[in-house]
């Protein structure tokens, strides 16, 4: 049996979708794993076995011929070609893409053959996007920054590929010091044990500013004694020199993909912003203080070493360095840190608790009922009552058209009004940004009705809009009733 | 090159490729050529938002 794994997005992604690659190869003992991945990221990819071959998409070789002077895109479109034709040359069994993007689903469209069971997203036949799983239809419509998913990414993907993991699937690398990074950790007086500030970051609002890494990294050696070791690029470093002071070390653009990995794997804890650093401490074990803010969404991609803790601030530029302090002393000595802290919980999907951080859950919590049945959260707002009763009308209207339709008599006007709601419902959106998970669910429903007979997409329509129904009926019901029963108890 | 003129040559090639895709979509059907042209594109149009690192990873997801 042959698997294809498909990661097209940044190393910190790739590090989370391992333990989805160890739990397909367990569920699939016999077969072979191939991991397509962009070619800048496959020598920062550890080594996952001997039954895993990685593949790299050769991005820059494609892009090269682009950027000639007068551009043609021959060159590139031969290359492509080749490079689809020498992945397809054994058949492909199982595809699943974790990548989430436009680029992966052509890509798996094209790697898949007709035996091939697809996961993720892929292509129609005639190009739209082909949501291929439910998993990958919640991505779509409620994972992200400013989305309120709190299901872990790595879980996530997990769901996608239909694996269920269980704890050896997140196990620790063990991994082995080698000769250069002795030399390394020689050349540049590392003593151990040390601490591992990651100060690096794919944007710089996902971390915090040089001179506050500088600030916490002095503090960090004068006030509470540990050594501390600088990683990120050569943009990143701190000092030109490398020492700032005994016990202070900055290794900023002195180390590569795989040297990083090492040196977190040999760390008493990392500190970092919410970025590559926190994703491999995760894969090696290592105890995490994620720096966290509004750019990203912890819940989605947080830290999994037992021990772990996520500060949350505002703005990064304004970050109380004492608080900091205090938690890495709190994972230092093994003791909880000081409120507010966001906590790793040992499980699966939402694995982090909340303490002393006021984080309002309604989204989640209207999440959580539309796709896994549980209560529907109580409406404070009025206008958030309203915004439901006018989802409900276009439901209805929506119900009428189709029942219109059934007949078989001049269907144009129905199906008009059917593509007008579409328009209807994000103007109720407008003027009700909470029912937001709804709406995109709707969306994401009706575009992951496939091409069919007439009956079949009438039908499949029809459910949608029900479901649709339904929910704004159970919530209003919920809620009129819900008020006379008290706090604990609701109506569904 | 800088990243100013790398993007802008990335976005014209982009425009270009997007064209000679619907062209061909439009002439022979959603064949072949012109899904990969269209992958091709995607490629493109990817890198073009990574390379601004104002983007979030999560952003191409």
């Amino acid at each position: 049996m042959r698997i294809i794994c498909l990661q097209l997005t940044r190393l910190g992604d790739i590090y989370q979708s391992i333990p989805t690659i160890r739990g397909l190869l367990r569920v699939y003992p016999d077969a072979k794993l191939d991991l397509i991945v962009r070619d800048s990221f496959a020598k920062g990819i550890p080594n996952l076995g001997e039954r895993v071959r990685i593949f790299e998409l050769p991005v820059s070789d494609l892009l090269q011929p682009f950027l000639k002077e007068h551009a043609t895109p021959e060159a590139s479109l031969s290359h492509l070609n080749q490079w689809i034709e020498s992945i397809k040359a054994e058949p492909v069994d199982l595809l699943v893409n974790l990548s989430f993007s436009p680029l992966s689903s052509f890509l798996t469209f094209e790697l898949a053959s007709e035996n091939t069971v697809v996961r993720g997203y892929s292509r129609t036949t005639d190009g739209f996007l082909d949501i291929k799983d439910e998993s990958s239809a919640y991505v779509y419509a409620q994972v992200g920054v400013g989305r309120p998913n709190r299901i872990h990414i790595s879980d996530i993907f997990s769901m996608v590929a239909g694996v269920d993991l269980i704890d050896s699937d997140y196990a620790r690398f063990q991994e082995n010091t080698n000769d250069d990074l002795v030399a390394l950790f020689s050349e540049h007086q590392v003593n151990k044990p040390f601490v591992v500030f990651h100060v690096g970051a794919s944007s710089p609002l996902k971390t915090l500013s040089t001179e506050q890494w500088r600030q916490l990294a002095l503090r960090t050696v004068d006030e509470l004694k540990v050594n501390v070791v600088l990683v990120g690029s050569k943009s990143e470093a701190i000092t030109q020199s490398g020492v700032l002071r005994e016990g202070l070390i900055d290794l900023c653009g002195k180390t590569d993909l795989n040297q990083l990995r090492k040196i977190i794997s040999q760390a008493k804890m990392l500190v970092g912003g919410d970025s590559l650093g926190v994703q491999i401490a995760s894969c090696v074990g290592v105890p995490t203080i994620n720096i966290s803010t509004l750019s990203v969404n912890f819940w989605e991609t947080g830290p999994r070493a037992t021990g772990s803790y996520t500060l949350w601030y505002p703005n990064l530029r304004e970050v109380p360095l004492p608080h900091i302090l205090l938690c890495i002393e709190g994972v230092q000595k093994n003791s909880k840190p000081a409120l507010p802290y966001i906590q790793l919980e040992p499980g699966f999907g939402m694995i982090y608790s909340i303490h002393g951080y006021e984080i309002d859950s309604w989204e989640w919590d209207l999440v959580r009922a539309i796709y896994s049945g549980k209560d529907f959260p109580r409406i404070e707002r009025h206008l958030v009552l309203e915004g439901f009763s006018r989802l409900q009308e276009l439901a209805d209207l929506g119900l009428e058209q189709i029942e219109l339709i059934k007949t078989g008599k001049n269907v144009s006007v129905p199906l008009s009004v059917l593509n007008e709601i579409d328009d209807l419902v994000l103007r109720v959106l407008g003027f009700c940004p909470e029912i937001a998970p709804v709406v995109r669910w709707f969306q994401t429903e009706k575009s992951m009705i496939a091409p069919g007979s007439r009956e079949q997409v009438i039908e499949n329509t029809e459910k949608v809009f029900k479901s649709l129904k339904e929910f704004c009926v159970t919530m209003k019901v919920n809620n009129s009733i819900g008020h006379q029963l008290g706090e604990n108890t609701s109506w569904k | 090159m800088t990243k100013d003129e790398f993007e802008k040559k990335l976005s014209d090639e982009l425009a270009r490729l997007e064209k000679a895709a619907d062209n061909l979509i439009r002439t022979s059907g959603y064949v072949k050529d012109a899904r990969r042209l269209k992958l091709l594109a995607e490629l493109i149009r990817e890198q073009i938002r990574n390379e601004n690192n104002m983007s979030a990873t999560n952003a191409t997801r």
